[in-house]
């Protein structure tokens, strides 16, 4: 799945139920009506190729909604722009794969094979990265229009979670 | 009047057979690195102490506990003896009783 990024973009914030838990809430996104989430497309680009680094992964986001929270030592910080709050999950140096996460809880998204010297250097990943900076973009400026809020447990979040990027791009 | 909606709960055949085939040792394993080093945070919230300081104290680079804590650290006995000893904490408790 490739995205273009003059293209206007629409997409839905979810609750990923198998993973939210007391903790920490989980989401992730529905791009354009597509069948599937941006998460389930990176799981089922990645276990053919890399079963065991997925088993951690999922491991590790099980255990970060019921059990520890979304600390921040989890994540590898400054993995977008200033501000952005992208980051990834922390992982081996010797892992093939890297989860993109945007942390205001913590929203999962999507990643791909790290291989890379520089993430310039790999389509894949570059592309991952900037769709989540996108994502990141028009979550905040709803957050800022107070389209999108924390309800009172600081936890959850509610609002018009269905976003429509109204900008002319082109 | 603005929307007020929660997230729509959301699973799918993907993640649910990916969570399945996980294999238990592996998530378990991963699970106990995880509350280990959630534990040694929350010990430096609690001595107010940076990751540096840690460091500086165990004379090791920062860079060592920036990994310790990142939840994928397989830990020596030694290092959390160590860890424990300059936190005083207690990290893993030995069970005492005799086994028959």
């Amino acid at each position: 799945m490739y995205f273009c990024w003059l293209c206007k973009m629409k997409f839905e914030i979810v609750e990923l139920l198998d993973f939210s838990g007391y903790k920490a809430r989980i989401y992730t996104v529905i791009l354009n009506h597509e069948p599937l989430s941006i998460f389930d497309n990176f799981v089922k680009e990645n276990i053919p190729i890399f079963p065991e680094e997925i088993d951690d992964i999922l491991s590790k986001i099980e255990t970060i909604g019921h059990e520890t929270g979304a600390r921040e030592h989890f994540f590898k910080p400054n993995e977008g722009t200033l501000g952005d709050g992208i980051c990834a999950l922390y992982d081996n140096p010797d892992n093939k794969i890297r989860l993109y996460c945007i942390k205001y809880g913590s929203t999962t998204g999507g990643g791909g094979r790290k291989n890379v010297r520089a993430l310039q250097d790999d389509p894949k990943l570059k592309h991952e990265n900037y769709l989540l900076r996108k994502i990141s973009n028009l979550i905040t400026k709803a957050i800022k229009e107070g389209d999108i809020s924390w309800a009172a447990d600081g936890k959850r979040l509610i609002g018009n979670l269905i976003i429509q990027d109204d900008e002319d791009n082109e | 009047m603005k929307t007020m909606n929660e997230a729509r709960k959301y699973t799918s055949p993907i993640i649910q057979e990916a969570l399945k085939n996980i294999d238990p040792t592996r998530r378990e394993t991963l699970r106990r690195r995880m509350l280990i080093s959630a534990r040694i945070d929350d010990a430096l919230k609690a001595k107010n102490w940076t990751q540096k300081q840690l460091a500086d104290a165990m004379e090791k680079r920062p860079s060592e506990v920036t990994k310790w804590l990142s939840g994928n650290h397989n830990f020596t006995l030694e290092s959390i003896f160590q860890i424990e000893k300059h936190l005083g904490i207690t990290l893993i408790k030995v069970a005492e009783e005799v086994i028959v």
